[in-house]
């Protein structure tokens, strides 16, 4: 694959499907650098992996939710970040887009839904 | 005869029924009234007060009565249209008229010593026309309400037959004005001085008996039961005894003259008065009916003030509960979205690992996890709160499913479940029930060779210090390949039960000594609700 993608960190509380989303992205030929199910564990390892795409759960363990994280995440590394929510209501997308998504995935996700994205963005030059 | 009869409630006089009582009082009454009659005519014949004025007072008093009690009479005949009713007020109509004509042709009634009208000759003639022809009305009137008689008008001739009422009396009294003041020399003398001749005393015995026929009409036809008549009998007596004691009297200014007069206004004046105690009586009721509307209305509006509260509080809670509902429909609309990307994670995480597993097995494996995850939504469904249920029994179904499910049964593994009683919701009880799955499977696929005495011990506890414990023994042989179950996660050194386990923040050991042990410590506060 010639991509510049270094690696990509999945954020979600349920690790199940973090571990989904996982072999998914291996599949595609991606690095997945980590998992987190916590805003700050979230932001802390892309403070160290500088990972080159994020996979955002909206509803995260504890007070903090994804777009917390998102935020931290686009301050400190600017790494465009895929939101993945269970959620169509418009307050959840209002809160999302409080940040710059860099797409919007329903669950629930196939591999396919995730592959386009990605190539969506590989397109457009945001990774 | 129709008296008792209420004529569909419009008869508000006429139809009025008596009570024993009342008709014990009015026959008392006019026993009494006859009585002293008859007590007074002895002395009838002797000199009393002269009184000029009497006349004047007399017939004036008559006069306004009698008109009042005919335009009644003719109100109540307008609201029942029967013939008696309109004879009745025509008696009194012209009582009224010949009170008036009597005054005006009564010598000093008006003027010293002279009438107004007519001759010395002509108050006699009104007089005996009067006293005759009233009694004659009445008797008519009481008659006419027996039953092969009366007659009732049709509402479109009540007009009609009041303004020929009216106009008739009018017309004979006109008449009987004329033939007495104009020149009455075809008419005999009946007045010497001012003493009846012997045949104008016959004409009032002739009043009186007339007056008694009508009194007995009433009784006979009437048999007292309507008030009206009561009072119209009682008047009849009265109007007798006004006869009786002037023609006893013989002369004016008499003790029977005076008195006479005084009955004669007592005679005019009854129906009024009962007339008007019907009218009390009516506003009385009236009155006491607008203080039950008024308080009836205060009630009303006090209850219809707080039935509006009680509806828009109704209708706040009903928005209330509508607001939660969506609330919670979205909710359960995100777990079942949830559940699904956890589905089909598990089969991604499967499927990394196939390796050499026969695909029946792998299927069968994603059926019993999809089976968990419904069951414990059955768990949630049954519950009083929707939220919460005791994971004892969960497990206790979950491990009867996977005896027969997974290959335990058909290879006679016992698979046996203790559990503490614990309260759990979802969060909990989903990563929970996979896990105890994932354990159970790997040990009945893996952990036995021989075939004698297998079993699989799940067991959930709640420690003292505060922490759940999930243990799942089996008394196999201590099989290789890990535990007793199979990592897979496809090279991430993850696999569904790691992955679970860190879920529930969870730490995981595993023993050997005797088949294989797993050990799962969770912090209780996982597990709250």
């Amino acid at each position: 694959m010639n991509h510049a993608v270094t690696c990509v960190l999945v954020v979600d509380d349920e690790q199940l499907i973090a571990l989904g989303l996982s072999i998914a992205l291996r599949d595609m030929g991606f690095q997945v650098c980590g998992t987190a199910a916590t805003a700050a564990r979230a932001v802390e390892l892309a403070r160290e992996h500088r990972p080159s795409l994020v996979l955002m759960d909206v509803r995260l363990k504890g007070s903090s939710d994804g777009v917390d994280a998102a935020l931290e995440i686009h301050r400190t590394t600017g790494t465009p970040i895929i939101f993945i929510t269970g959620s169509r209501e418009p307050e959840t997308l209002a809160r999302i887009h409080l940040d710059h998504p860099a797409d919007i995935l329903f669950k629930p996700v196939l591999p396919a839904h995730l592959e386009k994205a990605i190539a969506r963005l590989k397109e457009t030059g945001a990774i | 005869m129709g008296m008792g009869v209420v004529n569909g409630g419009v008869e508000p006089f006429r139809g009025e029924g008596t009570s024993p009582a009342e008709r014990r009082i009015i026959g008392v009454l006019c026993a009494a009234y006859a009585a002293a009659t008859l007590m007074i005519l002895p002395f009838a014949a002797d000199p009393g007060p002269v009184v000029p004025a009497v006349t004047t007072t007399f017939g004036t008093g008559v006069l306004i009565a009698d008109l009042c009690t005919g335009y009644l009479l003719l109100v109540q005949f307008r609201a029942v249209p029967s013939l008696p009713m309109l004879l009745l007020a025509v008696a009194y109509f012209y009582s009224a008229a010949m009170a008036l004509l009597h005054v005006l042709a009564f010598p000093g009634a008006w003027i010293p010593d002279a009438p107004l009208i007519g001759n010395p000759q002509s108050v006699g003639w009104l007089f005996i026309v009067w006293i005759v022809g009233f009694p004659v009305l009445v008797l008519a009137a009481v008659v006419a309400e027996a039953s092969p008689l009366r007659v009732e008008f049709a509402r479109r001739h009540v007009g009609r037959a009041t303004t020929g009422a009216v106009i008739g009396t009018l017309m004979v009294v006109a008449a009987i004005t004329l033939a007495t003041t104009a020149e009455q020399a075809w008419l005999p003398q009946q007045l010497q001085g001012n003493v009846f001749a012997a045949w104008g005393n016959a004409a009032q015995w002739m009043a009186v008996a007339l007056s008694l026929a009508a009194f007995v009409a009433v009784v006979v036809i009437t048999r007292w039961r309507s008030l009206l008549y009561c009072w119209l009998g009682v008047a009849m007596i009265a109007f007798m005894a006004f006869n009786a004691l002037a023609v006893s009297g013989g002369a004016r200014y008499t003790v029977g003259w005076d008195l006479s007069r005084v009955s004669g206004l007592v005679s005019s004046s009854l129906l009024l008065v009962f007339f008007l105690g019907q009218f009390a009586r009516l506003q009385r009721s009236l009155a006491g009916a607008l203080l039950r509307l008024r308080t009836a209305n205060e009630t009303l509006e006090q209850r219809i003030v707080e039935r509006t509260e009680e509806l828009q509080a109704s209708n706040r809670n009903l928005q209330k509960a509508l607001a939660e509902r969506n609330v919670l429909l979205r909710e359960v609309y995100h777990r079942v979205k949830n559940n699904l990307q956890v589905i089909d994670s598990i089969i991604a995480i499967q499927a990394a690992g196939l390796g050499a597993t026969p695909p029946e097995e792998v299927l069968n494996d994603l059926r019993n996890r999809v089976h968990t995850l419904g069951l414990v939504h059955q768990q949630l469904m049954a519950s009083d709160d929707l939220e919460t249920f005791d994971v004892a029994p969960f497990l206790t179904e979950l491990g009867a499913n996977l005896s027969f499910s997974t290959a335990g049964e058909r290879t006679g593994i016992a698979i046996a479940v203790e559990s503490d009683r614990l309260i759990v919701g979802l969060d909990f009880a989903i990563p929970l029930g996979l896990l105890v799955t994932e354990l159970v499977s790997n040990a009945v696929k893996h952990a036995f060779s021989d075939e004698s005495g297998r079993a699989v011990r799940v067991r959930l506890e709640r420690r003292p210090d505060d922490a759940l414990l999930l243990s799942v023994a089996d008394n196999g042989r201590g099989h290789t390949g890990g535990q007793g179950t199979m990592p897979g996660g496809g090279g991430f050194g993850l696999g569904i039960v790691e992955a679970l386990v860190i879920q529930l923040d969870g730490k995981m050991d595993t023993s050997s000594a005797g088949g294989t042990l797993v050990r799962i410590c969770i912090p209780f506060s996982k597990a709250e609700p």
